[in-house]
């Protein structure tokens, strides 16, 4: 078990739970970041401090600070 | 919302970027209402259009969301139009836009639509892109699954307007075709006995005898009712009785929030495996552009070449546009002028209504490329990939990461840019960035600029490298208190509820044109009738403060000495003597009208607030100065060419005004324009905020006059404070 922001690019992984506030877990469950869902991250940008993910067929970036509130388990 | 009983109402609702507002103004054909929300300054436009057979529909653009759970008052809007909590009524037909390549999270908000009993018609959009995604969506199958009306359409492109607009009329005449009868629901026990028993709380109001309706707002109270909510008008049974499950769920261990999101996702990816087909291995190209376009080094070189050509049209492709529009309207003042013949009408037909008309009419150049340069971003699935590169930065002083556009555009001029914060979904963002924005250094500042740094050295000098470094400066301190600003706000006045970043990073596609000139035009059409006829008014408002009271007396007197020196001229025998003549005739024609500013109500108004901008260093021609500039920063010039004498055909490099204003003196005897003075007053005029246009385009933007108000306050308390600072502080340290 690690943290997504830890994962390197290609990397697939399974969503085990959200640490931090409520309102912050709800709001990404909400988008769709649930427990259970397979993650692939798909590219890190450093300057930006962002995170794309390929989750439920979509892309989305994240930020770094969300990302590492995520648990995973790589695959 | 206030509906009369005989016209059925429609909201539109649906995901950020999903082409909400797009298919308002289609169904609209763009003729919106704008207004306010009740009790709330949130934009709402209401719209009225004619269906098929003749029925009149009223419709109303929803704010875009992710969810109908809502933790402020702004969020809590969403509820309110689609469920139709009071105020509001329940609409007849809420159409959901949802984007076809983002389909699972876009249906969670379709899924509650439905939960509510609202009859819904799902505007499936965007299906063009979803070749690009690698899916097909199987329509039919998902309005099956659903068990509503599901309409393909690609809305930017007008297709499917029409199916959209039948499935609409199919649901007013059947509103059980838009209700599938079945919902989703909760099947765990304990998550049934929270929900029955906070349904409780609920007031009649709000349920309406609907068991259905109570349940789904049952548990959209137990997902929105948290210590620290910002929600209005919740009755304080049902927050206790949300607040007493919530935490006694949590001491046995149970995450309510999960298992009711949980819950809804579930049945989509269920229900989904029969609708969405993968085919190919999504997004190839978008992949490959992206490795370019995000790159750590190249991405950002390729962003910043791509603002700088941004930039470089405002500031300077806009330009012989702008000049054009500005001898166009020259030409017709005059034309005007010559056929009615001199009078006090003339003067305001000209000075006062055709001048106004000019002066909101000159941002159109502007306007138009900003808006074709962000249609361009947001068409190509750029936009998303601005707000990722910029995140960091941006957010570093509270601001978004698609801020960076309206804020680089306030350069150029703030009316654009302000208009350009519309590219951010939050409201909150959207004022941080308009508070901002207008101490960038626009286009404006130049001239004042460059007038009082030419101040500095006498008239017969060069400023030379030191004109380059303090303009230099100006800049680099109008971007840093810019920045200063947006921090203090974002950490008090505007301080947001910490909303994680989600950002949806669509395939790239190529643009539709024609749906980009349709959003320049619309948005300069709009600019022109809102903002425009507030700049007009003001324009008409200057004229008055500048023209009048009238002294007959002088005027009279002005006019003797005109005739004589005409007669003179008629008389000249020489060429020599006759231009002679004609130099003393300008002198005079100079001096009148200083005379009459002086005389006018900005003149007294310069005067009166002489002690206010004493200790500043100003005295009250440069007051007269500030109070004329407000109708354009630009405008201080020519007022200070007609208060010194020398006309108002002036321009920072003319020699006769760097003389005037190089021997002025006070009273006493002392200089008024010593550098520490030109330093201040620049200070000044970088912070204050003296654009009456900036002023409408926000109230246009914000929907009433209390932001425009306090940026005007806060924008000209800041001035002051820094003026004084830099006079005082520089007169201590010994400068004049």
């Amino acid at each position: 078990m690690t943290t997504l922001d830890t994962l390197s690019e290609g990397t697939q992984a399974t969503l085990l739970g959200i640490e931090g506030l409520p309102a912050l877990r709800r709001r990404l469950m909400e988008m769709g970041l649930l427990p259970g869902t397979t993650l692939k991250l798909i590219r890190r940008m450093s300057l930006g401090g962002v995170i794309e993910l390929e989750v439920r067929r979509s892309r989305v970036s994240i930020r770094h600070g969300e990302a590492a509130r995520l648990l995973v388990s790589p695959i | 919302m206030s509906t009369s009983p005989e016209i059925p109402s429609v909201v539109i609702a649906g995901n950020p970027n999903t082409g909400k507002s797009t298919v308002f103004n289609q169904l609209t054909g763009g003729r919106a209402r704008i207004g306010n929300y009740p009790g709330i300054t949130v934009e709402r436009s209401i719209g009225k259009t004619r269906l098929p057979g003749g029925r009149m529909v009223q419709v109303l653009d929803s704010p875009g969301t992710y969810s109908l759970v809502a933790r402020s008052a702004e969020e809590q809007l969403a509820i309110e139009a689609l469920a139709g909590l009071p105020p509001m009524d329940p609409p007849d037909v809420a159409v959901i836009t949802v984007d076809a390549t983002q389909l699972s999270r876009n249906l969670y908000l379709v899924l509650q639509a439905i939960e509510l009993g609202v009859p819904v018609v799902v505007a499936l959009n965007m299906t063009d892109a979803l070749e690009e995604s690698g899916q097909t969506v199987d329509a039919p199958a998902l309005a099956r699954a659903l068990g509503v009306p599901v309409v393909p359409m690609v809305a930017r492109q007008g297709r499917g307007l029409a199916d959209l607009v039948s499935a609409i009329v199919g649901v007013l005449e059947d509103p059980t075709s838009g209700r599938p009868g079945w919902r989703w629901r909760p099947r765990e026990p304990a998550l049934c006995a929270d929900m029955s028993a906070v349904a409780e709380g609920l007031p009649e109001s709000w349920h309406r005898d609907d068991p259905d309706r109570r349940q789904a707002l049952a548990l959209w109270a137990l997902l929105s009712v948290e210590p620290g909510h910002e929600l209005r008008g919740l009755p304080p049974d049902l927050e206790h009785l949300v607040t007493e499950r919530r935490s006694a769920a949590r001491e046995s261990g149970r995450d309510l929030d999960r298992e009711i999101i949980q819950g809804r996702y579930r049945w989509i990816d269920e229900h989904l495996s029969d609708v969405v087909r993968d085919h190919k291995h999504p997004t190839e190209l978008t992949d490959r552009v992206d490795r370019v376009l995000l790159h750590p080094a190249l991405g950002f070189i390729l962003f910043l070449g791509l603002m700088t050509l941004v930039f470089q049209a405002l500031f300077t492709w806009a330009d012989p546009l702008i000049g054009m529009i500005e001898n166009v309207v020259g030409w017709i003042g005059s034309r005007v002028g010559a056929a009615i013949g001199p009078g006090l009408l003339t003067d305001f037909i000209v000075n006062g209504v055709i001048e106004g008309v000019g002066a909101f009419v000159v941002f159109l150049p502007q306007i138009l490329m900003l808006f074709f340069f962000i249609g361009l971003m947001e068409d190509t699935g750029y936009m998303a990939r601005v707000a990722v590169l910029m995140d960091r930065l941006m957010r570093s002083v509270g601001l978004h990461g698609r801020a960076f556009v309206p804020m680089l555009s306030g350069y150029a001029c703030a009316v654009p840019a302000i208009m350009a914060t519309r590219t951010m979904e939050r409201r909150r963002d959207r004022l941080l960035t308009m508070m901002a924005l207008p101490l960038m250094t626009c286009s404006a500042r130049l001239p004042v600029y460059g007038l009082l740094i030419a101040a500095i050295v006498p008239p017969w000098q060069k400023a030379g490298f030191t004109q380059g470094l303090l303009m230099a400066g100006m800049y680099l301190f109008g971007t840093v208190m810019a920045l200063i600003v947006a921090w203090v706000l974002s950490r008090t006045l505007l301080r947001a509820s910490y909303v994680p970043l989600v950002i949806e990073m669509p395939p790239y596609r190529l643009p539709h044109w024609p749906s980009i000139v349709r959003t320049v035009l619309r948005r300069g059409g709009d600019f022109m009738k809102t903002a425009g006829t507030i700049i007009l008014v003001c324009s008409m408002a200057m004229w008055v403060l500048l023209s009048f009271p009238k002294d007959h007396g002088l005027e009279n007197q002005f006019a003797t000495q005109l005739q004589e020196l005409e007669q003179q001229k008629a008389r000249a025998a020489t060429d020599e003597a006759k231009s002679e003549v004609e130099g003393r005739i300008a002198k005079l024609e100079a001096s009148m009208a200083a005379a009459s500013t002086r005389h006018s109500y900005a003149g007294r108004l310069g005067h009166a607030i002489e002690p206010v901008i004493e200790p500043l260093g100003f005295d009250w021609k440069i007051g007269v100065g500030i109070i004329s500039a407000f109708a354009a920063r630009e405008v201080f010039v020519s007022t200070m060419g007609v208060v010194f004498g020398v006309g108002e055909d002036v321009n920072e490099e003319s020699r006769d005004l760097r003389e005037k204003i190089w021997s002025d003196t006070w009273p006493d005897g002392r200089r008024v324009f010593t550098p520490l003075v030109c330093l201040s007053l620049m200070v000044f005029f970088a912070l204050a905020c003296q654009c009456m246009s900036t002023l409408a385009v926000v109230r246009r933007e914000t929907g009433g006059w209390v932001w425009p108000a306090l940026m005007f306050v806060y924008m000209s308390v800041l001035a002051w404070v820094a003026s004084l600072l830099v006079y005082q502080g520089g007169r201590l340290l010994g400068f004049t």
